[in-house]
């Protein structure tokens, strides 16, 4: 062979190498993390849910344990409420007996990353071994990943995602066809103009509010406006902004046109066709598949002022990591990457009713064959869990939904103080609030 | 013409007492007929007394539902209620005997002091108890400092023994030992009885009635415990009825029929116990205001 063709060939040679690195070896994730654990480990998990959610989580781990058989064993337990285990996490950190591995609340979760007891899960999550794509990150719904990185977090990823429910729409469809009414309405001007023909038609009120849930449901209201409860620097609430006022006057016309009832009982009043429509959590779609028998149903996002950025309520829970050994934390990892993943939320959010955490899961089998069961279901997974979004969370985020929120705005619906004294009272309240948890 | 008169009065005090106990049975006699109803039934609004269809089904659900079967959480309940309570019975008496029949220093200030600790809440002292029982030197594999291993931790004497010194039964005892003549001591001592043998021999006997209801009302606390046993165990097979209850309330869709079937499943041991006993309780609560 002469000159000019070795080098010829050896350019090739070279270009080829080049070429085929870049195309078929991607650059590796940095990996400060071992590929995987050391030897056989036990890890404990916690878990709050009793029933069908209970049953499921079991199921989840068993799943979990048979893929990493010999290497990582999981050992759940039942810890009563969200509260009882609380009480006992504060017993196990000041006496002794962490789990590795807990499904808690984003307030529990807040208390554990100020105690310093859960670990940052960034370098697990970026790690080359363990870690997640760039796709895989994607697949998840933007509102359960954000909710997994929080500023009371300290901006750090101190959970990862298990449960999602949200804030939904449901309606009786037999009661809106009587009505004249063919979807369900989707602004709340729409809503009025409903409400005024389903009490003509019906008699029926078109909203049974629950009593307890007033404030959330405020909140969530005004959040369809597009205003969050808390302001951008979390130091004061948004309650006096103008659509804080419209909100509380649009539920007190209702109230006065009797279009809208304040109930103790609505989520029983509704599966029993009193009222035509219902602002509870998706959760109890799988409920009321059971429980309503004498009429048509269907559930959606809720009302919207126009033109408004679509978004809804989330609830649900994560699950959070305590320290431990490098082959415990590890192992944990795995697990919570395990239980979030595309393949265990398909399942697990069939079995339970739940959103799943991804994307892709909506287009599982396991749900498929859900939706066959619960065809509400599949409308709820289609239209609210691509908006759902965990309110701007604060230490006062209780306090001010939970109490001075549902006082407030009760009060309102119940005559006892006018729309703009119920707002200035539920912003001077709950600024108050927030400052004092501040301190 | 008084007759007619003391008639009316009579019937109208059986009325009054008629229905103050359907007042108070009332949720009882829910609790079971809802046990006997669908899941679709219990949320029917307004509700149904009588169930539409009776589902014997809904106790064996309820029955094999829970991690461990309802026999294991009902064993360990009667272990915590009847150990307990001895435990209980036994501290409180010996301590009530000395308040009540004894003379010695700082008495006065020292009975003061155990009343105290019943202003004291019990959410409180969850915390202090679930160490010193995970730090118990020499048990559960602790060292002399009570570290190195976790006590005893998820243990039927972990559930038992914070509560085993209660200061109510030590109260209440002292009030029934305090009824004795001391004649009856004096007479004792003279044929060389010991406070422990006059203890035994005559003044427990003499209290039954008292002893047998605090038995009861020990029981009773350990069977109804939830918290306590939840946040000191982590085996299920250790847990009490109260914590099976819990299986069948969930986030999304909480059964209520099979937890009111869990739930009169759990009642039914109490139930039995109360008849066994109800007239020392009875003769107990009747004679604790009367002095000797």
């Amino acid at each position: 062979m002469n000159l000019r063709m070795s080098a010829l060939l050896c350019g090739l040679v070279l270009l080829a190498t080049a070429c085929g690195g870049t195309a078929t070896n991607p650059a590796p994730r940095s990996s400060s993390l071992p590929a995987k654990v050391s030897a056989p480990v036990t890890i404990e998990y916690w878990y709050p849910y009793g029933g069908t959610v209970g049953k499921a989580v079991e199921a989840a781990v068993s799943r979990f344990n048979q893929e990493q058989s010999g290497r990582i064993t999981v050992k759940p337990t039942f810890q009563g409420t969200f509260d009882q285990q609380l009480a006992k996490v504060r017993a196990a950190a000041a006496g002794g007996g962490l789990p590795q591995v807990i499904a808690a609340r984003e307030s529990d979760v807040t208390q554990f990353g100020s105690s310093n007891l859960a670990v940052p899960l960034d370098p697990y999550v970026k790690d080359g071994h363990n870690g997640l794509s760039s796709q895989q990150l994607a697949d998840i719904y933007p509102g359960v990943l954000a909710r997994t990185k929080l500023p009371v977090y300290g901006n750090q990823t101190l959970a990862w995602p298990l449960g999602n429910t949200a804030a939904s729409w449901f309606y009786n469809l037999n009661l809106m066809h009587q009505a004249g009414i063919n979807d369900p309405p989707s602004t709340w001007d729409q809503v009025l103009a409903d409400a005024k023909k389903v009490k003509a038609a019906t008699g029926q009120p078109l909203w049974d509010l629950r009593a307890d849930q007033a404030g959330p449901i405020f909140i969530d209201a005004l959040w369809t406006y597009g205003v969050p409860w808390l302001s951008s620097d979390g130091k004061t609430s948004n309650f006096n902004n103008p659509s804080a006022l419209k909100v509380l006057q649009m539920f007190r016309q209702m109230v006065d046109d009797g279009t809208m009832v304040v109930s103790a009982s609505a989520e029983q009043d509704f599966p029993n066709g009193r009222g035509a429509m219902l602002w509870a959590s998706s959760g109890n779609v799988v409920a009321y598949s059971n429980q309503i028998k004498g009429f048509q149903w269907g559930v959606g996002l809720v009302p919207h002022a126009k033109n408004a950025k679509r978004i809804t309520e989330m609830f649900g829970s994560v699950d959070t990591m305590f320290k431990g050994t490098q082959d415990q934390q590890l192992a944990s990892w795995i697990f919570m990457k395990y239980m979030a993943g595309a393949g265990n939320q398909s399942q697990f959010a069939a079995d339970t009713g739940y959103f799943p955490s991804e994307q892709s899961s909506a287009r599982s089998a396991a749900i498929q064959s859900a939706s066959q069961q619960v065809p509400q279901y599949r409308a709820a997974v289609q239209t609210i869990a691509p908006y759902m979004q965990l309110l701007p969370q604060s230490a006062a985020l209780d306090q001010v939904r939970n109490h001075i929120a549902t006082d407030d705005v009760t009060a309102v619906l119940l005559k006892k103080m006018t729309p703009d004294d119920g707002a200035r009272k539920l912003k001077a309240d709950a600024d108050q609030a927030i400052k004092q948890a501040g301190q | 013409m008084g007759n007619p008169r003391r008639r009316l009065a009579g019937a109208a005090r059986f009325l009054f007492l008629l229905l103050g106990s359907g007042l108070v049975a009332f949720p009882f006699v829910w609790m079971v007929l809802s046990s006997f109803k669908s899941s679709a039934e219990i949320n029917l609004s307004p509700p149904t007394l009588l169930p539409l269809q009776w589902h014997l089904e809904n106790f064996r659900y309820a029955w094999t539902a829970p991690h461990s079967t309802f026999g294991r959480y009902y064993l360990n309940s009667v272990v915590l209620a009847t150990g307990g309570a001895a435990l209980q019975t036994a501290a409180a008496l010996l301590a009530a005997y000395a308040f009540g029949q004894m003379s010695f220093p700082g008495k006065r200030m020292l009975f003061i002091a155990f009343l105290g600790t019943m202003m004291i809440p019990a959410e409180v002292t969850l915390i202090p108890n679930f160490v010193t029982i995970r730090h118990i030197p020499f048990l559960g594999g602790n060292d002399w400092s009570g570290s190195g291993g976790h006590g005893l931790y998820d243990s039927y004497l972990g559930m038992i023994l914070p509560s085993a010194g209660s200061a109510f039964s030590i109260f209440f005892l002292r009030q029934a030992f305090m009824s004795l003549p001391g004649d009856y001591w004096d007479a004792a001592r003279l044929d060389g009885c010991g406070r422990l043998r006059y203890l035994w021999y005559i003044a427990l006997p003499l209290v039954k009635p008292a002893a047998a209801t605090m038995v009861v009302f020990a029981a009773f606390q350990y069977w109804n415990a939830l918290l306590w046993p939840l946040v000191i165990t982590n085996t299920e097979a250790l847990r009490p009825v109260q914590v099976a209850i819990l299986y069948f309330q969930s986030e999304v869709d909480s059964k209520f029929n099979l937890v009111m079937a869990a739930a009169t499943l759990s009642m039914l041991p109490g139930l039995i116990l109360y008849f066994l006993v109800q007239r020392q309780l009875t003769q107990a609560l009747a004679f604790s205001g009367v002095k000797g």
